[in-house]
């Protein structure tokens, strides 16, 4: 008897499941009136947008940050300033194109994608976009910038106009690039002045002077190429004591953008009278150190400060720019964007992003201002300099003619959150009585009994024409609740063109965050929908990982590996550094200093410094013609060893048994 | 979930693995000094690059590496070509 009891539950059981299943969309599609359509979609911008948007959204941000990447490169923005100047070269060109492409992202209006035929096919379009898109239009204009921005990094099956409109973003045309950070001057004025040095002490080496000139040419993370001269000047008489001659040594510090200080490179001056020693007495010389950006052995480096080193003295010269600098100097300003609107009044409004500066490895975009129930006819984006500079804008975009007549014509639908309705007058929505209105597109007399709104503007009511079976519980059900915006034809069902398989193609969503896990809208009409949602749901909560979940595994296993023995030997071996070009001159320095304390040799060396310099071959060092000798030499040297050993290589692979072969 | 699970596993594997070491472990010194004279020995070696001809002596090592790298893989294929019975092997 139990078993039998049993057995029919199950058998229950195994009919109501599937029955409850396949009844519960039905039951939901017939209780559903179909979602009232949102307010007309009109071109808001050109078609072409124009440098960088608001932050209005991550795509945005993301375009706005790629342009800034290549601020942030000074290479690429000499090459562009060049360009514009007309005096880039072929590589610089070249430069500038490449990165152009990488930054440039392509945009387009609405329009163009799958407007239909007269007023009613925009409310169509306006539908179709709102539902899909999700979110619908941005908080500030009623749209959403993904569904204007054609961006060519995210790929063609990711792309918003691909997913609508099967098109690609191919056959538009590409953004138009500008300079960013024109305020600012590549080798700014006020060079005179600042933090340079003169008459530099000779201390017990001898009496006279030795002078650093102003170094010239060259600004705080100026972009490659350049050249920097400094000019000393030495005059006077040594003492000839061997040891403490007047010497004036330039160093040069480079540092590369992730603010690793480098190797220096240097150059050294000493008077005319020590290199004839021992007749070091009445001196006068002048040096010119002339330093080119190909000869910084590191890729990106810029010159952060120039060290001179004297017989008594040591004096740090840092460029206009630094933050060491002396003030009054403006080479890397503090920078604001901001997103301005204009109105159609000529009154404007300011949203401001936070304050950063040119070095800064990130910016901050800007929030564009609400609208305060006015029209916008312009958005600008502005890069705002403080301290006096000129504000550049970025960005001009007008708004469409369509885009202000609508807002100006329904204000209440600016936002995008105003719905078409139609009403039976006297005063019954559709919506809300949907019985009544099921026969209303084939009432002769609908003119004088219904009425069509877009939020308390009453349109024409062919405006309403999308809504023409909406209303019948017969295309409810069969999932076409609309009609063609120009006839009022049932349009096909929804399931009926590939909603499986967007279903299907829906990206991975985190798991934390707030899902869809039943359809809406017009899926409410596909049964893949009550199937795919679901399981999408359960497979995402399964095993999709958590991200915040992740990220905290990532952070503390970073943070015990970094503390653990091999953390601190992966850390140690990794400061081991190989410069990218080992062909520096600037010698050997030893640092003999050690010796003057030792009580041996007390007041032997006098003022010298304690440092010797050894095999330096730089330009106007005395070593330098012999130093090209010997490289030549080695490089013939090394070439017939490498040619022999490649000849023993081939004879043991190959047999090779000719001149050079082993055996 | 599941993924989570295994993330999770392979967190706590690590972090044990890791914790069988001193946790007061400390680099010795003549590790650290080590990096430093290394680092030094280099920034010497490459400021005598106008005597000695670095980017040579690197290009004439390295392409010999690779010549006696590939010739080895010439002569590994050779050798398990020959295995293959009728293509140079015993048959």
């Amino acid at each position: 008897m139990r078993r039998i009891k049993i057995a029919a539950l199950s058998l229950l059981g195994m009919i109501a499941v599937p029955a409850l299943v396949l009844i519960s969309p039905l039951q939901a599609s017939a209780a559903t009136v179909v979602d009232p359509l949102g307010p007309p979609m009109v071109n808001v911008l050109p078609s072409t947008v124009k440098g960088a948007v608001s932050g209005m959204s991550a795509n945005t941000q993301m375009m706005s940050g790629l342009v800034y990447k290549m601020a942030m490169d000074p290479k690429l923005v000499q090459a562009y300033i060049n360009m514009q100047a007309g005096t880039a070269t072929a590589a610089e060109v070249a430069q500038a194109t490449a990165a152009a492409s990488k930054f440039s992202v392509l945009a387009t209006k609405l329009g163009p994608l799958v407007k239909g035929a007269g007023a009613a096919g925009t409310a169509f379009t306006g539908y179709s976009l709102g539902a899909s898109v999700g979110n619908g239009v941005a908080n500030l204009i009623g749209l959403d910038p993904q569904s204007v921005i054609c961006d060519q990094s995210r790929g063609a099956e990711r792309d918003l106009l691909a997913f609508f409109a099967g098109q690609t973003c191919a056959p538009l045309g590409p953004q138009e690039a500008f300079v960013p950070n024109q305020g600012v001057t590549v080798v700014p004025a006020g060079f005179a002045g600042t933090n340079v040095f003169t008459n530099m002490p000779l201390g017990a080496g001898g009496t006279g002077q030795i002078t650093a000139g102003q170094p010239t040419g060259v600004a705080y993370r100026q972009p490659a190429p350049w050249t920097m001269t400094v000019t000393q000047t030495a005059s006077g008489q040594c003492k000839n004591d061997g040891w403490s001659p007047p010497s004036l040594g330039v160093v040069f510090y480079f540092r590369l953008p992730s603010g690793t200080m480098l190797d220096a490179i240097g150059s050294s001056s000493q008077p005319s009278g020590y290199l004839g020693y021992p007749g070091c007495q009445q001196f006068e010389n002048v040096l010119r150190s002339v330093v080119t950006s190909d000869k910084v052995p590191y890729a990106g480096a810029y010159l952060d400060h120039i060290t001179f080193n004297g017989n008594v003295e040591r004096t740090d010269w840092y460029p206009p720019g630094h933050p060491l600098a002396p003030p009054g100097t403006s080479a890397n300003p503090v920078r604001t964007l901001q997103c301005k609107v204009t109105f159609t009044d000529g009154s404007s409004a300011v949203g401001s992003g936070k304050p950063f500066t040119e070095t800064d490895p990130l910016f901050n975009p800007p929030q564009c201002p609400d609208l305060l129930g006015k029209t916008p006819s312009k958005f600008e984006i502005i890069e705002h300099a403080d301290g006096g500079d000129t504000d550049h804008v970025l960005s001009e975009m007008p708004t469409t003619q369509e885009y202000q007549q609508q807002v100006g014509s329904y204000p209440e639908c600016s936002t995008g959150s105003c719905r078409l309705d139609l009403i039976k007058l006297p005063d019954t929505s559709c919506f809300v009585d949907v019985a009544t209105c099921a026969d209303w597109f084939t009432d002769p007399q609908k003119n004088d009994d219904y009425q069509c709104k877009y939020g308390t503007h009453a349109v024409a009511l062919t405006e309403c024409t999308v809504y023409a079976p909406a209303f019948k519980q017969k295309n409810l059900a069969a999932g076409s609740p609309l009609g063609d915006p120009t006839t009022g034809e049932p349009l096909p069902s929804p399931t009926k063109t590939g909603t499986d398989k967007d279903a299907f193609g829906n990206p991975i969503q985190n798991p934390d965050a707030d899902r869809q896990c039943f359809p809406t809208g017009w899926g409410v009409f596909n049964p893949v929908e009550w199937v795919m949602k679901p399981v999408q749901c359960a497979m995402q909560w399964a095993f999709v990982p958590s991200p915040k979940h992740v990220t905290a595994v990532q952070n503390e296993m970073d943070e015990t590996y970094r503390k653990s023995a091999f953390g601190k030997a992966a850390a140690a071996v990794s400061a081991i550094h190989f410069p990218a070009a080992p062909t520096g001159c600037s010698g050997i320095d030893l640092d003999l200093s050690g010796w003057k304390t030792q009580p041996a040799a007390a007041g032997l060396f006098g003022a010298w410094s304690g440092h010797v310099t050894l095999l330096a071959a730089c330009d106007g060092d005395v070593l330098r013609p012999y130093a090209i000798a010997v490289n030549v030499v080695l490089t013939g040297v090394i070439l017939f060893g490498g040619f022999k050993a490649v000849l023993a290589i081939l004879s043991k692979v190959f047999g090779y048994s000719g001149p050079g072969a082993i055996g | 979930m599941i993924v989570d699970f295994f993330i999770d596993l392979w967190r706590n594997i690590s972090a044990w693995m890791l914790s069988v070491f001193p946790a007061d472990f400390a680099l010795p010194d003549w590790f650290t000094g080590f990096v430093g004279t290394l680092n030094t020995f280099i920034a010497n070696g490459a400021n005598l690059g106008a005597w000695v001809p670095w980017a040579v002596i690197f290009t004439v090592v390295l392409a010999c590496l690779g010549l006696w790298v590939g010739g080895f893989g010439i002569k590994a294929i050779r050798w398990l070509i020959g295995l293959i019975p009728t293509m140079g092997g015993g048959s």
